[in-house]
């Protein structure tokens, strides 16, 4: 599809660059009251980016600003500044600055590196409707961005942050929204492909596996032995295999063309 | 008997099968991606036809489908255990927990029951009904064709229609349609089935599918399609129980929440 896109990059970096501000000051011991602020900010940029993205081709399409990687910093500090605003564990929940910092860089030349090749805006269709494909990934994307917050806090509380034992509660959210996810996608499946689970698509097992995988999480509290600890390492070691078999393969794919 | 059960029913198996199909599910992950033309056929045949013609004669690339669906078999069986097991152990307790806290312990029952149904609705999906093979159904520009469903039931299908994109996406396909004439013991009835917008007619499933290849992405040009013609009993039990274990798990989380702060609240301020 050869169209010719203009995107405001710069919001993009701009808000790449408050996250990196967000998290400076985060780690520094006088400036910490401005690290929720420069969050803000770089949510208000990411959006702009996001929404400039939507309407790239002059035809409002909701579906891209959600399908892309490049909606996950917006996903991640939408969460983080909500959870914030609802709890008294204020730092614990900003600490996530520095995961949200880490996607954004990556997910900056990731965006870049799609817009060079033509890969950023794909055409609606009528296998591919905009009301299925922007509910699909837009829950989807926004229960990975709870797994992986699950993880980071998962992460804090193997190191002994009591606080951050609320990486369960992220699991669980994960694990009701990737649930309704893979209801919407078996809904859009079956309507486009005639199949609500494609057995020839490694995109619909690793989903499958995703799933139990969330599922096995929330049994082993029943088991002897698997502490909180143990199951916080469990998820933050799990983010790796999450992270390579979600997004490495169709960014190769898409590279590749 | 009674360990034998123990174990049918027990958490630690349940851990064991789940972190097996996980493997399995990510190994095949790779194989259907190597070998699309082998598992394709599998979405639009029965499991049965499917081994018979492709799945049996290349195990060496289908070993991981056979135990997948092994170990999701046996997962079904400890999930009934499980279910029966605890259903017995909280309708015991029912009158000393109270109804409230009844319905909250006994939501992961039915959570799982419905995990049981949705098993048994894949494989049902899988193996039961009829489907039309690839090609067996065929629409193309300006012309009429005439075919036999089983159940004597025959069908006419009309060309396909299309209206195309203007602007950014000049000449992209915005949506197609066929009209359809079924015929049953000289009773005629006209549908129309549309990319995306499958008819339900009599029991039957007919979608309508892109057939790719050369010059079939032409813009501004009516490709030429087919119809994939279904009959599928375990369809209706996934579609239901999706969302009803969506429901269950939100109303076991929010649900064991407000118990156990009222339960929390009863003991800090005894009446």
């Amino acid at each position: 599809m050869n169209l010719t896109i203009s995107l405001p990059f710069w919001a993009q970096y701009s808000a790449t660059g408050c996250f990196l501000l967000s998290s400076i000051c985060y780690l520094s011991v006088k400036r910490k009251w401005a690290s929720p602020l420069f969050l803000l900010l770089g949510f208000g940029l990411h959006s702009w980016f996001l929404w400039s993205v939507g309407n790239a081709t002059g035809m409002f399409l909701p579906n891209t600003m959600v399908s892309l990687e490049a909606f996950l910093p917006w996903g991640f500090s939408a969460t983080v500044l909500l959870h914030l605003l609802l709890t008294h564990k204020k730092r614990t929940v900003n600490s996530a600055v520095i995961l949200i910092l880490v996607f954004a860089v990556a997910i900056a030349f990731q965006t870049r590196l799609l817009a060079s090749k033509d890969a950023l805006i794909y055409p609606p269709g009528p296998i591919h409707p905009v009301g299925w494909v922007t509910s699909f990934f837009l829950i989807e994307s926004l229960a990975y961005v709870t797994f992986f917050l699950a993880c980071w806090y998962a992460l804090l509380y193997a190191r002994g942050n009591e606080e951050a034992a609320f990486f369960h509660n992220y699991v669980i959210a994960a694990f009701v929204l990737f649930s309704v996810s893979q209801v919407v996608g078996a809904v859009w499946s079956y309507l486009g492909w005639a199949v609500p689970f494609h057995l020839s698509s490694d995109r619909h097992f690793i989903s499958a596996a995703f799933w139990l995988f969330l599922a096995l999480y929330l049994h082993l509290k029943f088991l002897p032995g698997w502490t909180m600890r143990k199951r916080a390492i469990l998820v933050f070691t799990s983010s790796f295999a999450v992270f390579y078999f979600r997004y490495i393969p169709y960014f190769v794919d898409n590279i590749k063309g | 008997m009674k360990r034998v059960w123990k174990f049918a029913s027990g958490v630690t198996l349940t851990v064991w099968l789940t972190l097996a199909a996980i493997l399995l599910l990510l190994a095949g992950s790779f194989y259907v991606k190597s070998h699309p033309r082998g598992f394709n056929p599998l979405n639009h045949s029965l499991l049965q036809d499917w081994l018979r013609e492709w799945g049996l004669p290349n195990l060496d690339k289908t070993w991981w489908f056979m135990a997948l669906i092994g170990v999701l078999f046996l997962l079904g069986i400890n999930t009934t255990c499980c279910v029966l097991d605890r259903l017995g152990f909280h309708w015991n307790r029912r009158r000393q927990t109270g109804t409230k806290l009844f319905l909250v312990r006994i939501a992961p029952t039915f959570i799982h029951a419905t995990f049981a149904f949705m098993l048994a609705g894949h494989l049902a999906s899988m193996g039961i009904g009829y489907r039309s093979q690839e090609m067996d159904f065929v629409s193309r520009p300006g012309t009429t064709a005439h075919y036999s469903l089983p159940g004597n039931v025959e069908m006419n299908v009309g060309p396909p229609e299309c209206e195309f994109y203007s602007g950014p996406f000049a000449g992209s396909i915005r949506q197609c349609r066929i009209a359809l004439q079924f015929s049953v013991n000289g009773v005629s009835e006209t549908k129309e089935v549309a990319l995306a917008r499958p008819l339900l007619w009599n029991g039957y499933q007919v979608h309508m599918s892109q057939v790719f290849g050369e010059e079939q992405s032409t813009p501004f040009r009516t490709p030429v399609f087919q119809l994939l013609v279904k009959r599928d009993p375990g369809l209706r039990i996934i579609m239901i129980c999706f969302p009803v274990l969506i429901f269950l798990t939100l109303f076991y989380y929010i649900g064991e929440k407000a118990v156990g702060n009222s339960i929390l609240s009863t003991r800090m301020h005894p009446q």
